[in-house]
């Protein structure tokens, strides 16, 4: 990755950490603006920090971010070596979600930047929000646990990992799609460099 | 709207060979500066950056900001073929879409051809940082290449302070060359690099000795490999290949 690339990058999280396009502003303790390789070739995107996220600053570090880290690791695939980041980088109160507003304005100023400058070419969806206002679907669940290719980027649509906190049995379901992600993903590693890998 | 003249022909059609095993349809771009095209083949491993400004040309009349000419090369060099020593050619583009050739030599020989309708892709510029520059006879880097494409699909150039190395190898042998700093006319170092480059689309890119006796390539590990081949009148041609991912 050039080295330009990561410097904006990080330009871009301090400017997160100071945000004050929307309303969730004023609830959170904390700003989450993602974490992991800058030069990861698969993203992971969810709805919001949550409250230990919010404490923490960092993504996926609460009772849901357990059962991704358990799933990672099941089919094999490292936390360090993926970028994990939210629809939103701010709490919503209540753990609500986030409204169109909200999220149009987080996706518009941080989101779709993160993805312009690392460049993932496998980026997973976590749950409907992420789903929703990543691709702009009114239907999200249709589409669910198949590839989606937009803009030479693929799209792979799931559940987000709080459903198994809620009905154990998802827990199944999503182990299913995270397979077929890491077939997607260990495709995409072995594949031939090409030059737009270096725009 | 837009006239070129070529004191020899035969540059004009040595530029388009040198490219035509890396792009199909070209786009070329016209400015009062120069003619340029930027190109990728469809594969998206390699890449043409060619630069002739205003200068390379022998008279060089553009009445327009920006006018661009698409045109399948190897039709072009089908046609030209035969065109080569000794004609003064002339290119010119009128508001009728047509690209007008004329060779002017033993005899007058005119081409008029449609020019392609469709727009060239906008490609933006690679951000690159090498680790290492080397300056080396052209002929001597093809000999090297051809050896090792004789061995396997892919090269592995490596640079250390005072050595270039390249090498291949598979089940059927391996093939090295190595060169010294004094076998090279300037080795630039950064850092020590290691990477790897297809063989088949090397020799498309390499040994272009009839544009310039020495090839610059720069390189650094999983990076493209740059190749320069300095023209005339300060035209310039440059290649970028992707590197493979595994390296040997």
């Amino acid at each position: 990755m050039h080295e330009d690339n990561i410097k904006q990058l990080k330009v871009l999280e301090d400017e997160i950490r100071k945000c004050n396009l929307c309303p969730l502003r004023q609830y959170r303790k904390n700003a989450v603006p993602g974490e992991g390789a800058y030069n990861s070739k698969i993203m992971f995107i969810g709805e919001a920090p949550g409250e230990e996220e919010d404490k923490q600053g960092r993504p996926f570090v609460g009772k849901a971010g357990q059962v991704l880290n358990e799933i990672l690791k099941e089919v094999g695939i490292k936390r360090e070596e993926v970028f994990i980041t939210n629809v939103v980088k701010c709490r919503p109160p209540h753990n609500r979600e986030p409204n169109d507003e909200e999220s149009n304005t987080c996706i518009k100023n941080y989101l779709e930047k993160q993805i312009e400058l690392i460049k993932p070419s496998l980026i997973v969806l976590l749950g409907n929000v992420a789903i929703k206002y990543v691709l702009k679907l009114n239907e999200p669940s249709k589409i669910r646990g198949k590839k989606y290719i937009k803009n030479n980027t693929i799209y792979f649509p799931t559940y987000h990992p709080a459903v198994a906190l809620y009905n154990p049995k998802m827990k199944d379901a999503l182990l299913k799609d995270f397979k077929t992600i890491l077939s997607i993903y260990n495709e995409i590693k072995n594949k031939k460099i090409n030059l737009p890998d270096f725009f | 709207m837009l006239t070129i003249e070529f004191e020899d022909a035969k540059s004009w059609i040595e530029l388009l060979e040198a490219i035509r095993d890396i792009v199909e349809e070209a786009f070329f771009v016209a400015t009062p500066e120069g003619l340029s095209l930027r190109a990728m083949d469809s594969a998206r491993v390699a890449m043409v950056d060619l630069k002739l400004p205003s200068v390379y040309f022998s008279n060089y009349n553009i009445e327009k900001e920006e006018v661009k000419i698409g045109f399948s090369i190897s039709s072009m060099v089908k046609i030209l073929k035969g065109m080569r020593k000794g004609y003064k050619l002339t290119l010119e583009l009128g508001e009728e879409n047509l690209i007008k050739l004329r060779f002017i030599g033993k005899g007058y020989h005119t081409f008029e051809f449609p020019l392609l309708d469709i727009e060239g892709e906008n490609i933006p510029s690679l951000k690159l940082k090498f680790d290492a520059k080397i300056k080396i006879e052209t002929k001597v880097l093809m000999d090297a290449v051809e050896n090792i494409e004789k061995f396997s699909d892919y090269a592995t150039f490596k640079v250390e302070s005072e050595k270039f190395m390249i090498y291949g190898k598979s089940e059927k042998g391996r093939a090295t060359s190595e060169f010294s700093k004094e076998d090279l006319i300037e080795l630039q170092f950064e850092n020590e690099a290691i990477s790897s480059y297809s063989t088949e689309y090397l020799l498309n890119i390499l040994g272009k000795d009839n544009l310039s006796e020495i090839t610059v390539i720069e390189f650094a590990t999983k990076v493209p490999l740059k190749v320069t081949y300095n023209l005339e009148n300060e035209g310039e041609l440059v290649y970028y290949l992707a590197p493979r991912t595994e390296t040997e």
